[in-house]
């Protein structure tokens, strides 16, 4: 049917137009990377099974291998994770009132200021002289419990006599879109949630994720692929002019923004070795999003301060997979096939929302991921049965930061019901996912302190108020110790599930 | 506490959860947060250097008690009120005083400007009180025979600088406050003289002599004095509550205020006969019961850390300068303070 393929051409074509719109929001594939191919069935074995449209992200070499198709789907996931905090000890750990006029032995400012732990957690009221505060409880604010949901769509265009095939991929959240929330994960935190966040989950479960890849089959035997999601750096300078420090909501902004796209490739290639088995790789370059934030404040006595930020969010490192799918039964009414993933991800190159590499002393680990899977195709049916496995590459965190993160078991299930309909080959199918973060507990290591506030161990948690504090060059005893509002002292516990659920509607072009 | 005390480390416990710790949802153990800072504790006297009950606020010499209720609303000279502290030498028991050491004698007519710094969240305040002192010396004793208490105000530095205007209060100040009856010494030393002014309190915007009493509450907003009930008092007569300060700069607004705080100076001097600089020490409970404008005016400042920033310029005055009556004395006071003892009076 050429003139319907060059309809289907035209259309792609104009669909990259839209995309090279798109772009300026198209974001990074966290959320595409938990709950892999949700538009057909080969589900958490994407990178290995071909299936759809996803292939276009996941191994662009299995387009090839992917029937000419529109997919239309909706995606619902339920995130349940929990983060238990434990109670704090004493009084004597708290930050007092009245720090703010605090300062070292000889009159020196401390590098930073808390909140007084009171203050913090139970609020102020209005009164004469100052102004209300509100609480900021610990945990109050937490993230990761959110039901989310996504709309996908997903195009296989083939091309000389098949040979080549392009593919888009798009994950679109519903409702608020997408978040992109940055949070401390450390005692900083207190300014603003004062609480504990999944870090590899949260607002990164919020990706836009939209993807687009070409496959070309060389031989028989031989497909390789490459594609590319889209990334954001924006950049964004606002000059403040502050006519009344003490009176910010008069504050006269005005703003200087870029924005550029950034482009994350990756690489595929499927190899059979026999008409039971093939083999795949895949390659993908780090992901992330860039926002850059700049302020320039001009007071009115003519003094110019400047400060910036450049924020990261949903970094996805370089993630490298070997597969292969073996048909364990082939026949033509039947077929069992075994399929496994091994995915490398270099997460000791993780830089947190705040641009921040976790310290030498807790530096995260590279991980292996390893699922299986089989694909049992009957009459009509296909189905699918996925179990993976993803260790953390958070190391415990007994120190300052409180990233949180777990061992994470995951489980997918899915039925795909074909028939044809005016002619048109027609798929229907569902998935379920369970994705279960093994409970974990970690408690905070003691912060060695000296009387002269030295600081002797910066990865343990941070002593807020240093042993030498004095106001008004009078010592405090009460500066004795460690003082800390860090949210995850003394110890703290995650875990929880997030729940999927996938509906699609694929046609053959 | 921990959330979860015990975890199974069965394959089925670490799946599906136990039941403490099911983790769909978040959970804070019960803690403790610290507690609020009762009453106003700023003040951290020793024992020795807290202002003995046995002084009389109005002077060194009687022996009466600033008790809890027996002071209305002031309103005349005599309820003018500093308290003075107990660590001056005593006169010797036969009565007689010493001979005046030469050189050192500090009888006469004085501008005494006091320079203070304050740290506001890190940015310095300097604030400068102008003084008028006539003082008679026996032997090393001396006495602050007469005193006038000018005027005062705050100068801020820096990016954020801040300056405080206190001048509608300057005649309810110089009415009610007094440093009448002070005492102290100097006496000559190696390199100069060694001169001292006992620690003394101050109170402005409140009921006089109640409120000198460091153990004694300061009052809040609501605690207006009345008859005989000691409260804060409208020294600027502007409607607000205690002394009303008018803050411009990069931060604007009007704070009311009900403050207190102690001075004592005490150092040596090269030369003692005209300009001289000692070392002070005091501290403050700025007490500002409320404000109007910027919610940072709620905000206290400290004393600042670095005692080189605290110190009293005095100028011998000559017969020709501020003559008069109190008024006019202030307004040469204040007006020769820059010139006289243009480092107390500068930042």
């Amino acid at each position: 049917m050429p003139n319907l393929r060059s309809f289907v051409i035209a259309i792609a074509l104009t669909l990259l137009l839209e995309l090279e719109l798109l772009a300026a929001r198209a974001r990074a594939s966290p959320l595409q990377d938990l709950v892999g191919d949700t538009g057909s069935a080969a589900a958490i074995q994407a990178r290995t099974v071909a299936g759809g449209s996803a292939a276009a992200y996941f191994n662009p070499a299995l387009l090839t291998d992917s029937p000419a198709s529109a997919t239309v789907g909706f995606v619902l996931v339920n995130e349940r994770i929990g983060i238990q905090l434990d109670g704090r000890p004493g009084t004597q750990f708290a930050i007092p009132e009245g720090i703010e006029n605090f300062g070292h032995a000889g009159g020196a400012r401390f590098d930073n200021y808390p909140i007084a732990t009171n203050l913090l957690q139970h609020g102020r009221m209005k009164d004469a002289r100052r102004d209300v505060f509100l609480a900021r409880p610990r945990q109050a604010a937490g993230s990761g419990h959110d039901n989310l949901t996504y709309e996908t769509f997903g195009l296989v265009v083939k091309m000389l006599d098949d040979h080549v095939a392009l593919g888009l991929h798009a994950l679109i959240p519903n409702g608020e879109f997408t978040k992109m929330r940055a949070f401390f994960n450390d005692e900083r935190e207190q300014y603003f949630s004062n609480s504990l966040h999944p870090e590899l989950y949260s607002d990164r479960m919020t990706a836009l994720s939209i993807a687009l890849g070409l496959g070309v089959k060389l031989t028989d035997d031989l497909s390789i692929g490459a594609g590319a999601t889209f990334a954001l750096k924006a950049g964004v300078v606002a000059g403040a002019y502050v006519a009344d420090t003490g009176d910010l909501g008069q504050i006269q902004l005005d703003m200087d923004a870029s924005v550029n796209i950034g482009i994350a490739p990756h690489f595929g290639v499927k190899y059979k070795l026999n008409e039971r088995l093939h083999i795949t790789a895949t390659a993908h370059t780090p992901q992330r999003v860039e926002l850059g934030s700049s302020f320039k404040f001009l007071l009115a006595n003519g003094i110019e301060q400047a400060s910036g930020l450049n924020f990261v969010l949903d970094y996805t490192p370089w993630q490298v997979g070997v597969g292969a799918a073996y048909d364990l039964v082939q026949e033509p009414t039947q077929s069992l096939t075994l399929a496994g993933t091994a995915l490398y991800a270099a997460w000791s190159s993780y830089v947190d929302r705040h641009g921040n590499v976790p310290t030498a002393a807790y530096a995260w680990a590279d991980t292996i991921t390893p699922s299986l899977g089989l694909r049992y195709r009957r009459g009509r049916f296909n189905t699918s049965l996925d179990l993976s496995y993803a260790p953390t590459p958070v190391p415990e965190q007994t120190g300052r930061t409180n990233y949180v993160d777990n061992n994470r078991v995951s489980g997918s299930l899915g039925a795909e019901y074909n028939f044809s309909l005016l002619g048109t080959a027609i798929s229907f199918g569902a998935q379920a996912q369970v994705h279960r973060l093994v409970p974990r507990y970690q408690f905070k290591l003691r912060t060695p302190t000296t009387p002269s506030g030295e600081v002797i161990a910066p990865e343990r948690v941070k002593d807020e108020l240093p042993d030498d504090a004095q106001k008004s060059g009078e010592p405090l005893a009460s500066a004795e110790g460690l003082q800390t509002n860090n949210p995850g002292w003394p110890g703290f516990a995650s875990g929880g599930w997030v729940l999927g659920a996938a509906l699609y509607l694929r046609v053959a072009l | 506490m921990r959330v979860c005390e015990t975890f199974s480390l069965t394959a089925t416990a670490l799946l599906v959860g136990t039941s403490a710790c099911q983790f769909d949802h978040d959970v804070v153990a019960a803690g403790y947060y610290g507690v609020t800072q009762a009453g106003r504790s700023a003040m951290t006297a020793s024992p020795a250097a807290t202002p003995a009950a046995t002084k009389n606020p109005q002077g060194p010499s009687a022996a009466t008690t600033p008790s809890s209720g027996a002071a209305g609303t002031s309103t005349d000279d005599s309820a003018r009120g500093t308290a003075g502290a107990s660590n001056a030498p005593d006169v010797p028991s036969s009565g007689q005083p010493m001979p005046a050491t030469t050189g050192c004698d500090l009888t006469g007519r004085w501008l005494v400007t006091l320079h203070k710094t304050t740290d506001g969240l890190g940015n310095l305040q300097y604030a400068h009180n102008y003084l008028y002192y006539e003082i008679e010396q026996q032997g090393e004793i001396l006495t602050v025979n007469r005193s006038l208490h000018c005027g005062f105000d705050v100068a801020g530095g820096g990016s954020f600088a801040i300056t405080v205007d206190f001048r509608p209060a300057w005649p309810g100040v110089m009415k009610n406050v007094t440093f009448d009856g002070r005492t102290g010494t100097s006496a000559k030393a190696a390199n100069g003289c060694k001169v001292s002014f006992d620690k003394q309190y101050m109170t402005m915007g409140a009921t006089l002599p109640y409120y000198l009493d460091p153990a004694t509450p300061l009052p809040s907003a609501e605690e207006k004095a009345s008859g005989s009930t000691p409260g804060w008092e409208d020294w600027d007569s502007d409607g607000n509550p205690g002394v009303t300060g008018t803050c411009s700069g990069t931060v604007t607004g009007k704070i009311f205020t009900a403050s207190r705080e102690w001075t004592a100076i005490s150092g040596t001097a090269s030369d003692v006969g005209s300009i001289f600089k000692l070392p002070l020490q005091w501290d403050q409970e700025p007490n500002v019961m409320a404000f109007d404008g910027s919610p940072f005016l709620g905000s206290s400042a400290v004393r600042a850390a670095d005692p080189t920033s605290h110190f009293a310029q005095f100028a011998r005055l000559k017969a020709e300068q501020a003559p008069g009556d109190d008024a006019t004395i202030c307004k040469s006071i204040v007006e020769l303070a820059p010139t006289l003892t243009p480092e107390a009076a500068g930042m």
